[in-house]
């Protein structure tokens, strides 16, 4: 599927728009065949459209994220495992299944993106979560998967956070054994956004850090800023808190946006706060009031298309994010094709009027 | 008085509760408005309503027109014989039975929490409560365009009666999150009237009330449509469409589902929806739709989607003005709001009971004879509170959700009278 000598943010945006496309079609065609309530949503669009090899990616249908919590959607008839979203606002989870096939897809597609950004090899490999995120049932959580998908950068694993009195902890031996076993080495780390942010107050606070960190480290982080926000904590303070123990530059501080419908296609922040998409997906932003596509600079609902899925039709999904498309080619940071802006998760509508929904 | 308020600060807020007593202590005041001349204020404003130019600020509420025919006093007449043995007793004690008078005293201060998006509901019970003698305090949110003040503006200027009603009607306006002056408004209130879905209504029955408050709630409903398409003419057709898009679903009357008598295939139901399809879209077309916000578009595209993967055909635009679904049965996860209809076939009406969620509120229905006569009875059982003819599901009435209303906003005193009244029989 990845094109031979193309970096993932290379092409030239005509290049990938045609060759996207192409892709997209054949996915399509892929899940109809083999998933079919997913082929009754094909089926209508036909009728309406166009669907010939003119049809281009935002002419496509597209499932909206909350139908995985509510839907067994399978392509494949293979063994799969289910990753599971973390229940957020609903307190359902969705269930995406996930062959063999996609999950080395995921895996280079991540491999790749992230090496894009943290430069090549690998390197420790700080967690700041608990171990048993990643073993068994939980390795197909959110954050679970958020973890391993970094794994292909990592040489070793150092999990440095407790559970104590159902709070999550810097557990301070484990980061003392694992600094030591780094040594003056570049590592990277990981952590969801609200726990590396309250790992590093208290590692700040203390004498956990004793000398500065190789200056091309890199902390990561993904997921929700909400409970940041709610504490009055913006981006560059979050930057600012998490680089400074350890001495590095707040830019060595990567926020990424991804969605658990999606995994396998992240989307780290480059130099100039944009998060770049790679050849082989796609990112559309759907006008609030129509759904028609927006335009740049125009903020709207996220869709996130993306050519890894062979196991089940989550290849091209509307999220309830907001972003923007902020440019179509020519970042600052020399990376080619759209950029877009992550804007946070589209407010719940408050219940207007006096109609209620249809209970049993 | 009338007017809005800010209650946003400290200062104003007391002034707020300090002209609500004001009003309280007036109802005892012997010049007020009688029955009759509340009737007529109202039917004057009724006209007003009707002959407003274009540019008039009252003409741009939403639903102005329901209102406007809602006032006419043959309706109010009519809405309050249902449930009162004779208007007379609105000012003095009148003879219901041998040796018994009754009078009726209005309970005293109203208030009202009106519904987000459906604001004229509200303008519905106050109505009746004005009409009752009350005075009234009306909450809007801050979010809310003041549409009240434009009323009472007309309603002042149509009468020294109308004047005196309007003057007797408060609008206060705070956050919803102001838990401080929901608590007061709550505590002043001889009877509080909620509009709105659950999570308003909920909060809004939990605050502290004085032990005899009358608390009415006019909560979330659904409601329904039941058509037999023999019956389906292109005037029932079109007004049952208005029914359903005229306040985009979010009021309780509006139908979210149309049951079909007939199968899909046969050509009756096949036309009917064909033909429902077309004045729908038309419909949709022609009345404009409030904006939406993420959310409710995200949630128009993701019913559409559950229809589908559920074996639903649907008929939609290519954006999100207007859907149509047609399912073999209810999909009971579809919100069906913003102009967005499931159809469903039926063969005989006794299969709908089992069909039907038992927080309907209005069930439309086009049936005739026997049919009729059965659904009704086992909707009645099912919890619907009313049948109307298409073209009239949004039309208020008393009573409203199953609630007499007059009674709740009145205080039934009775009198047993001198022997000398059975002497004169």
């Amino acid at each position: 599927m990845f094109l031979e000598q193309a970096a993932p943010f290379g092409l030239d945006p005509r290049e990938k728009r045609d060759w996207f496309a192409a892709r997209l079609r054949e996915l399509t065609a892929h899940h109809r065949e083999r998933c079919a309530p997913y082929a009754r949503v094909i089926d209508a669009w036909e009728r309406t459209h166009d669907a010939g090899a003119s049809a281009a990616v935002e002419d496509y249908p597209y499932l909206p994220v909350t139908v995985f919590k509510e839907y067994e959607l399978k392509s494949t008839g293979d063994a799969v495992m289910r990753v599971q979203s973390s229940a957020t606002t609903t307190g359902t989870s969705s269930m995406i299944f996930v062959d063999k096939a996609t999950r080395q897809r995921q895996s280079l597609s991540a491999n790749r993106i992230l090496s894009d950004f943290v430069g090549p090899g690998r390197r420790p490999y700080l967690v700041f979560d608990l171990e048993r995120t990643v073993r068994g049932v939980e390795a197909m959580s959110a954050r679970g998967a958020a973890i391993l998908s970094l794994a292909h950068l990592a040489t070793d694993f150092h999990f440095v956070l407790e559970e104590r009195d159902g709070d999550l902890v810097v557990d301070e031996a484990a980061l003392a054994r694992a600094l030591d076993a780094i040594g003056d080495r570049p590592f990277i780390a990981y952590g969801f956004t609200h726990v590396l942010y309250r790992a590093h107050e208290r590692i700040g606070a203390s004498a956990a850090i004793t000398r500065p960190a190789h200056p091309e480290s890199v902390l990561l982080h993904s997921g929700g800023w909400k409970r940041l926000l709610d504490i009055a904590v913006d981006k560059p303070t979050f930057n600012r808190v998490v680089s400074a123990p350890w001495g590095l530059h707040p830019e060595r501080v990567i926020d990424f946006y991804g969605a658990v419908e999606q995994v396998g296609v992240p989307y780290p922040d480059c130099s100039q706060g944009l998060k770049h998409v790679p050849y082989w997906a796609e990112v559309i932003t759907r006008r609030t009031d129509s759904l028609e596509a927006a335009a740049t600079g125009e903020p709207g609902l996220l869709q996130l298309v993306s050519c890894l899925p062979l196991s089940a039709p989550n290849h091209n999904v509307l999220t309830e994010d907001l972003g923007e498309i902020v440019l179509e080619d020519g970042c600052a940071c020399g990376r080619r094709g759209r950029a877009f802006v992550f804007r946070g998760r589209a407010p719940q509508a408050e219940a207007r009027g006096c109609s209620d929904v249809w209970r049993a | 008085m009338s007017g809005v308020l800010d209650v946003s600060t400290p200062s104003v807020n007391e002034a707020s509760w300090a002209q609500v007593e004001s009003l309280r202590r007036a109802l005892h005041e012997h010049s007020r408005p009688t029955y009759a001349a509340r009737l007529a204020a109202l039917d004057a404003l009724s006209d007003r309503l009707l002959a407003a130019g274009a540019g008039d600020p009252a003409r741009r509420i939403p639903g102005v027109a329901f209102l406007a025919a809602y006032l006419r006093a043959g309706n109010l007449r009519a809405l309050v014989a249902r449930e009162i043995p004779t208007p007379e007793a609105f000012d003095r004690f009148a003879p219901i039975e041998d040796r018994k008078s009754l009078r009726l005293l209005p309970r005293g201060v109203v208030c009202h929490w009106i519904a987000g998006n459906v604001p004229l509901l509200g303008m519905f019970s106050w109505a009746l409560s004005a009409l009752a003698g009350n005075v009234n305090v009306i909450r809007l949110s801050s979010r809310q365009a003041d549409f009240v003040s434009p009323l009472l503006a007309l309603l002042a200027d149509s009468s020294a009666d109308g004047a005196r009603m309007a003057r007797e009607t408060l609008v206060l306006r705070f956050e919803r999150e102001d838990e401080a002056a929901h608590r007061r408004m709550s505590r002043v209130a001889d009877v509080r009237i909620a509009w709105g879905g659950e999570e308003s209504v909920d909060a809004i029955a939990a605050l502290p009330a004085r032990w005899d408050c009358e608390t009415v709630v006019f909560g979330p409903r659904v409601s329904l449509a039941v058509v037999d398409p023999a019956l389906a003419t292109d005037g029932t057709l079109a007004r049952l469409v208005t029914d359903i898009v005229y306040f985009d679903q979010l009021a309780c009357s509006s139908p979210q589902r149309v049951f079909v008598k007939g199968r899909p295939g046969h050509p009756a139901f096949d036309r009917f929806v064909d033909r429902f399809t077309a004045v729908f879209q038309q419909q949709s077309r022609a009345t404009p739709r409030q904006p939406l916000n993420f959310s409710e578009t995200y949630r128009i595209h993701l019913d559409r989607t559950r229809a589908l993967l559920e074996g639903a055909s649907v008929r939609c635009d290519e954006q999100t003005q207007w859907t149509v679904a047609i399912s073999a049965a209810p999909i009971a996860s579809l919100t069906c709001m913003n102009r967005f209809v499931e159809i469903v076939p039926f063969d005989d009406v006794a299969d709908l009971g089992p069909r039907m969620p038992s927080q309907v509120q209005t069930a439309v229905t086009l049936l005739e004879g026997d049919d009729l006569e059965r659904f009704s009875l086992i909707g009645a059982w099912r919890g619907v509170c009313r049948f109307p003819r298409p073209g009239d599901g949004n039309s208020f009435e008393n009573p409203w959700d199953g609630v007499p209303l007059i009674s709740r906003l009145t205080r039934w005193v009775t009198r047993t009278d001198a022997r000398e009244a059975i002497g004169r029989e």
